[in-house]
């Protein structure tokens, strides 16, 4: 019994921080200025090493849940996260066993690649093309606060999930 | 960094299981895109979702809120340490020019007080206002709107103007039980009349979602230079007329147009003041 809790307990450790991450990251800290996706780069690093704790309709929920307390168009940042869960998941090789210096340079592709989406859903929202500024900065402090993030999570990922593998 | 090194081996998954899991994603990927469209089509048809997730996510956003703001407040607070002098100085200067103005206030004040007596002006109804904590903001690129921790229960409700203590942050957009979202000033759904520079123009500021909204519907011969204090007008009834919004900022919008700076720093936003001068629903009186 003991047993099958600490497994189910391990096995939320991704699912609670993308969560926390996503809950960081709307709070006011830096105001009406850009602030870095950091669930974005927790989907990314989860999917790559552990895709089965990370089911697709938990990225679609976490999604709908940004939207709606960030306000963004309905179902445009469930699109974005199923993106980078499809992206880490289908190029599995690319995102776990490399340099950490690669896994950076391939994490700001697809981080790229997830900005563009948001931005061409964004502005079919509007039906306007939006400024470009303002993802710019978000799409910045996301990739360079991914090694803060990835290096935080490869902690949890060794106390609680490798522990337990 | 140890973290990409080869992570744990995935249990392979069926065929079946296989197929399952793609067509799931596929399933989500459909609904995600056609929520998009649909909340194009009809844009407040999402809205009670999104009142119902920030009601319930409204204590946890709270509870997240106070230990990252005093995070970031000693890490803002130690860079200001360095420039405390100079600060000092400068605040010297402007104090002493605020005490001037403070003086011209006063006597104004006074003079507007004794014309209103003589002409029987109505200054208008009560206003009540609601303070409130700034529990989330976007931060995003796509939206400008931030959640406030006092919903219908205090009595806010849908097209109350709110305020800081600089100016005119934006309207309430829609109201939860416990939680509500203002529209910031700066959001490009947000159309706000004012009234600009020292001739009074009349323009609608317009928000992009980017940092400076700018002024439509100028007069062709509207002379503005920058500086020029915008103010509310108080047409169309959601806004009260004279609120302090921003100044006429130097350079011209993306469009060519007037910028406006908002006196409002977004960047220290945490409490917010919500004016509600019992405006009468025209539509719920329409429909009696």
């Amino acid at each position: 019994m003991l047993a099958h809790l600490d497994r189910a307990a391990r096995a939320a450790v991704p699912a609670a921080s993308i969560t926390v991450l996503l809950l960081i990251s709307l709070v006011p800290w830096i105001g009406d200025r850009a602030a870095p996706a950091l669930a974005v780069a927790a989907v990314h690093y989860w999917a790559g090493r552990r895709p089965d704790l990370v089911p697709a309709p938990f990225v679609f929920l976490i999604g709908l849940t940004h939207d709606s307390v960030a306000d963004s168009p309905f179902g445009l940042m469930a699109l974005v996260y199923l993106f980078v869960l499809g992206a880490a998941r289908s190029q599995r090789f690319l995102v776990v066993g490399q340099p950490f210096a690669a896994g950076w340079a391939i994490f700001a592709i697809v981080a790229l690649a997830a900005s563009a989406i948001a931005w061409i859903g964004a502005s079919f929202y509007y039906s306007a093309a939006l400024p470009v500024a303002a993802p710019t900065a978000v799409l910045l402090l996301t990739v360079l606060t991914y090694p803060v993030v990835a290096g935080t999570l490869a902690v949890l990922d060794a106390a609680a999930l490798k522990r337990s593998a | 960094m140890q973290e990409h090194r080869a992570g744990p081996e995935v249990k392979a998954e069926t065929p079946v299981q296989a197929t399952l899991r793609r067509a799931m994603f596929a399933l989500l990927v459909t609904i995600a895109l056609g929520a998009l469209v649909v909340a194009k089509a009809e844009v407040y048809v999402f809205d009670w979702v999104k009142s119902a997730v920030g009601d319930l996510l409204a204590p946890v956003l709270h509870a997240v809120t106070v230990p990252v703001r005093a995070a970031r407040d000693v890490g803002s607070n130690l860079g200001r340490v360095a420039a405390l002098t100079e600060e000092n100085s400068r605040l010297r200067d402007e104090n002493a020019r605020l005490r001037q103005w403070q003086a011209l206030a006063r006597r104004l004040d006074g003079q507007n007080r004794e014309l209103r007596r003589l002409l029987r002006f109505d200054p208008g109804g009560e206003v009540r206002t609601v303070a409130a904590r700034v529990i989330a903001d976007t931060g995003g690129p796509y939206a400008r709107s931030l959640l406030m921790s006092a919903g219908s229960r205090q009595g806010i409700a849908a097209d109350q103007a709110v305020v800081s203590g600089e100016g005119l942050v934006g309207r309430v957009m829609s109201a939860g039980a416990r939680s509500a979202r203002v529209l910031l000033i700066t959001d490009r759904r947000s159309h706000v009349p004012v009234l600009a520079g020292p001739d009074r123009v009349h323009a609608i500021l317009v928000g992009d979602n980017g940092f400076r909204p700018h002024l439509r519907f100028l007069p062709r011969n509207a002379a503005l230079a920058a500086g020029d204090v915008v103010v509310t007008s108080g047409r169309g009834g959601v806004f009260p007329p004279g609120l302090p919004v921003g100044d006429v900022g130097a350079g011209p919008s993306a469009g060519g147009g007037v910028t406006v700076v908002p006196h409002v720093d977004w960047t220290r936003l945490e409490f917010v003041r919500v004016i509600d001068r019992g405006v009468p629903d025209f539509v719920a009186l329409a429909e009696e």
